[in-house]
């Protein structure tokens, strides 16, 4: 009798070792699956945005205010082939403004999924060498925080695959999100119209939108142009 | 362990330890990556500074050749600790939106330019002149404003937007775990099924702290930023840092629970040494 209490005591104890060793771990799944729920939408944003530190490995200077105009060369008028016009989150090419940290890549397309990796152009819009209006947004809590160091007369660097794209600040204006005269997309002239939501780096819904134009300075025409 | 409402005391306790893993990843973001101090930290260990202070050293020899002028003449107006300074203040600006525009070194380099050419060459300036030192003093306050910054400005933009939700998440995280472990006092029959209670959250957070460290090193997030890119040592620096804290925090507030267990534990070994001090005399009457 007293054999058999000491056995169900000892399987009793076995048991219970197990407990305290298997619900930390089932416990420690779960709050694991959560982590990687609360984390993976961070990770996804946080990915492009450290793909590149912001730090050259040489100096840019700004194109349009170098000192002596008369001896830099006019920027000749070339025009390139398309081998296909871009589609919805296509990388279209790189953008930097002197003077600011905003320094990222641009898709095709406005989306959220651009938004989360970079700027985005408007596809209603064109495209850089087209001719015509660009129009880019951006997050202001993310790649266009720093809207705010821009100044008038800054370089605006735009790279493509197919060609650099230099542009200068002209204006910058706050307007509402429904104020469609703060753009003209049927300009027949090539120009840049970069924006962002104002108070800049506001997480809350805001219907005001910080608009930078831009004046192109140099860069390739391409063909074919937008179908 | 028993519980006096078959799924109540596990769920409380798993829900205890999710909210303690949390707690542990709001803790390590706030150490690492929210915060300015270890940012900051980490950018002056590394060779950042020097490697921008180079490269606007060199962007203005550039544009002293360009206009003619002696290669290495605005040399002398830039040094690492003007850099240092515009840098931190531009960190500071991305912590706490402040818009004051670090002072530029090229602000009287109108002035400088005039002293220093007119006393090389023998000259006076003309007008000339003045509009070309003019224009180099343009050139090179927005040279200094597009360098002089913080690397991994955009990364720390976007965690800036999750720094802001850290206090009402820990708040409300906080009140989770307590009420959970308050919990285990109804839903635990004896002093030692509370404390084996405790130390079985406690046991959770923890490994649920390391499985999140592993998962944060099997993330690759050593290929998110070229090994190439000139910052790439700060990167890892910066962002290394962060798991290890993630695993040291877990057992922090696991530690604290096992440490609030202590107490039904001790009460646990009281009771049963009074039980048996209680029973001795029986059976020796026997």
């Amino acid at each position: 009798m007293r054999k058999q209490h000491s056995q169900a005591a000892a399987s009793e104890q076995k048991s219970g070792k197990g407990k305290k060793l298997l619900l930390p771990l089932a416990f420690s799944v779960v709050a694991l699956a959560v982590l990687l729920v609360v984390m993976v939408p961070v990770v996804s944003q946080l990915r492009p945005a450290v793909s590149s530190s912001g730090l050259p490995e040489e100096a840019s200077i700004p194109l349009l205010a170098t000192p002596v105009p008369q001896q830099t060369e006019e920027p000749q008028q070339t025009t390139v082939d398309l081998e296909a016009y871009p589609e919805a989150g296509d990388l279209l090419g790189h953008l930097t403004v002197s003077g600011t940290t905003v320094d990222c890549d641009v898709y095709y397309g406005d989306s959220e999924s651009e938004f989360k990796k970079g700027a985005g152009v408007y596809k209603g819009a064109h495209i850089p060498g087209e001719g015509g209006t660009i129009l880019m947004g951006a997050h202001t809590n993310t790649y266009f925080r720093d809207f705010e160091s821009a100044q008038i007369g800054a370089d605006v660097t735009f790279t493509t695959d197919y060609g650099e794209y230099h542009y200068t600040i002209t204006d910058m204006k706050v307007a509402t999100d429904t104020d469609t005269t703060a753009y003209d997309l049927d300009a027949d002239r090539e120009n840049l119209i970069m924006y962002t939501c104002y108070p800049f780096g506001t997480l809350q819904y805001t219907d005001q939108r910080y608009f930078i134009y831009c004046d192109y300075v140099s860069g390739p025409t391409v063909e074919p142009q937008q179908p | 362990m028993k519980a006096r409402r078959g799924w109540a005391a596990p769920l409380t306790q798993c829900l205890a330890c999710v909210a303690g893993c949390l707690l542990a990843l709001l803790a390590a973001l706030s150490l690492t990556l929210f915060r300015e101090g270890y940012y900051i930290h980490k950018l002056e260990k590394s060779d950042c500074l020097s490697a921008i202070t180079e490269n606007i050293l060199q962007a203005g020899q550039k544009v002293a050749q360009t206009a003619g002028l002696r290669q290495d003449i605005l040399d002398s107006l830039v040094t690492q600790e003007d850099v240092r300074v515009a840098v931190l203040r531009r960190t500071d600006e991305i912590w706490h939106g402040s818009t004051t525009q670090p002072d530029s070194p090229y602000t009287d380099v109108v002035t400088y330019l005039q002293d220093t050419v007119s006393a090389e060459t023998g000259e006076m300036w003309e007008e000339d002149d003045l509009n070309l030192y003019n224009s180099i003093r343009a050139v090179c306050d927005d040279m200094w404003r597009s360098n002089a910054v913080p690397p991994l400005a955009n990364g720390l933009n976007l965690l800036m937007q999750y720094r802001r939700v850290t206090t009402p998440l820990t708040i409300v995280l906080v009140a989770v775990l307590l009420v959970c472990l308050w919990l285990q006092v109804p839903l635990c029959r004896s002093w030692r099924q509370l404390a084996g209670a405790l130390y079985t959250i406690g046991g959770g957070i923890v490994l649920g702290a390391v499985l999140g460290l592993i998962a944060v090193q099997l993330s690759g997030w050593q290929g998110w930023m070229p090994a190439a890119d000139p910052a790439y040592a700060l990167y890892k620096s910066w962002f290394g840092g962060f798991a290890p804290v993630l695993a040291a925090c877990g057992s922090g507030i696991a530690g604290l629970v096992w440490l609030v267990g202590l107490l039904p534990y001790t009460m646990a070994l009281r009771t049963e040494k009074a039980r048996r001090k209680k029973k001795a005399p029986a059976a020796g009457n026997q």
